[in-house]
């Protein structure tokens, strides 16, 4: 993750994005808990995935 | 002994034989709920009308010499996301209160009221099944028959207290990332989480559909097998169920396990512990000759990925409700919630690849082993309240750290028997998870049983409810 991640800036943008409309202390409040949320996905976005690995589920027509 | 703590198998063959009645065991039950559960809180509604129906039901079936059920008059309730037909399906929330009575039973209770059961009432939970402690702020917490002053765990923390309570010997909760264990680990009783697809969900508010799982706690595991193969069957109407015929497992509980390769994870499931969860997970791995398995080296990984899984699909479930009713969420879950919904998309596929990779490790293990043992919480039930946890020189948060031992399982969707282990370490129980490959469900009560018959595990009423 880049350095300068500023997971404030990142929420405020995301949560106007997905109309949520946050005021300044709930702001603060969620950007604290997405750092936890970041520190708990931490493990599992470091493990190196690959092309050939398939999500599921596996979309048949 | 006393109808709080009869079995249901016992409760069902008086019945039948005509030793009581249906309806003198409803009355007695509802009396004891009305009793009883304001020490406990694990009940949101009580459904008096509807049990004395179900009851007279079953009386005037035996009456006229007609066939009842397995559980022929047994009294049981269910967790308050469970629709119950008249009655309104709140899923631990104020929202839901808004919305009309559940216009029919949804399947698991319609399962139940088929096998004979008898309906008493729903059940306490944590709002949207979004926690590990049933600390509801809309209802109250639900709280610990071992230690009222303690959480009964969650988020089925009513289905856990009712059922350790004696307050009825069966109840129905459901386990995202470990609802139903840490509920059955907390209050000491026996719980399953089925596979996933295994049993339909139809008629239940979800979570996290590719996550969501039903199933039962019951103080035997015998009751706990009557009721897991009473809710089996085919269901269209739940995408998520696998189509497969039914496999009964209440003929296997007297099975040997001789020929069953039974060990005991270690590395990630080894710490953090506390002696009681050690103790409890030794005595378990004693009794049953269990050998030391390596769990695979992305574990850690795999908890990981259920927890992005958990937060995207959660908070996608809610989207509406965090745009619209945010003051009408549970505060202990509505940043939670919010945090969810910006989980970036890149997260939520490369946990997808994640849960791949640990189906696969998983499989593999699954050659060479048939039941796995893992401790199913660090810890014994915590005190309301409380936010850290101290175990084995951490300090942890304390509430998403119950799914430390159980979260990697869901991911994937293994079915897992939580077995309750009695005084391991002080006089709070601690449960064990027993895990199998998928759709071997069998394995996991034939082990269950082993360990009932040698009185490693039990489950009786809390000694403050016994009468």
């Amino acid at each position: 993750m880049d350095e300068a991640f500023d997971p404030a800036d990142y929420v405020r943008a995301a949560a106007s994005l997905q109309g949520l409309n946050l005021d300044e202390a709930e702001t603060r409040r969620v950007t604290a808990a997405f750092a936890l949320v970041m520190r708990f996905a931490k493990p599992a976005l470091d493990w190196p995935v690959g092309p050939e690995t398939d999500p599921a589920p596996i979309f048949v027509p | 002994m006393s109808l709080s703590q009869d079995t249901a198998a016992s409760i069902a063959a008086d019945i039948q034989s005509g030793a009581r009645s249906a309806t003198e065991v409803a009355k007695a039950t509802l009396e004891r709920v009305r009793r009883l559960d304001p020490q406990v809180n694990a009940f949101t509604e009580i459904t008096e009308s509807r049990a004395l129906a179900d009851a007279a039901a079953v009386d005037a079936a035996l009456a006229r010499g007609k066939p009842v059920g397995p559980l022929a008059g047994v009294p049981y309730a269910v967790k308050n996301l469970f629709d119950i037909a008249g009655v309104t399906t709140l899923a631990g929330s104020i929202i839901e209160r808004d919305r009309p009575p559940a216009a029919a039973d949804g399947w698991a209770v319609a399962k139940l009221r088929e096998a004979g059961g008898v309906c008493i009432g729903a059940l306490n939970m944590d709002e949207y099944a979004y926690g590990f402690t049933t600390e509801n702020s809309h209802y109250g917490p639900a709280r610990n028959p071992h230690d009222t002053t303690r959480s009964a765990g969650g988020s089925s923390g009513g289905s856990g207290a009712a059922v350790a309570a004696g307050l009825v010997p069966l109840a129905l909760g459901t386990d995202t990332n470990g609802s139903i264990r840490v509920p059955a680990s907390l209050n000491g009783i026996f719980g399953l989480k089925p596979t996933y697809g295994r049993l339909s969900r139809a008629g239940s508010i979800a979570f996290v559909p590719s996550l969501d799982h039903i199933g039962p706690f019951a103080r035997s595991v015998a009751d706990l097998a009557i009721t897991y193969d009473a809710l089996q069957g085919r269901d269209a109407a739940d995408a998520g169920q696998t189509p497969r015929l039914l496999e009964p497992v209440a003929d296997h509980l007297g099975m040997d396990i001789d020929d069953l390769r039974i060990g005991r994870l270690t590395g990630y499931f080894d710490a953090p512990l506390g002696n009681a969860a050690r103790t409890a997970v030794a005595r378990v791995a004693e009794a049953l000759a269990a050998a030391p398995v390596a769990a695979p080296e992305l574990t850690a990984a795999a908890r990981s990925a259920a927890f992005i899984i958990t937060a995207a699909e959660g908070a996608q479930q809610h989207l509406d409700h965090l745009r619209h009713r945010r003051a009408d969420l549970e505060p202990l879950s509505r940043d939670r919630l919010l945090a969810g919904s910006l989980v970036p998309a890149q997260w939520y596929l490369h946990a997808q690849k994640v849960r791949a990779l640990w189906r696969e490790a998983m499989a593999a293990l699954f050659r060479d082993w048939d039941v796995l043992i893992a401790p199913a919480t660090a810890v014994p039930a915590q005190p309301l309240g409380q936010e850290m946890l101290e175990v084995d020189g951490q300090t942890l948060p304390l509430r998403p750290s119950f799914g430390l031992f159980t979260q990697p399982i869901t991911c994937i969707g293994l079915p897992v028997l939580s077995v309750p282990v009695q005084n391991a370490e002080g006089p709070l129980p601690i449960g064990v998870q027993l895990i199998a490959a998928p759709w071997c469900e069998d394995s996991l009560f034939r082990v269950a049983a082993t360990l009932e018959t040698a009185g490693i595990c039990a489950a009786p009423v809390a000694p403050g409810f016994v009468e």
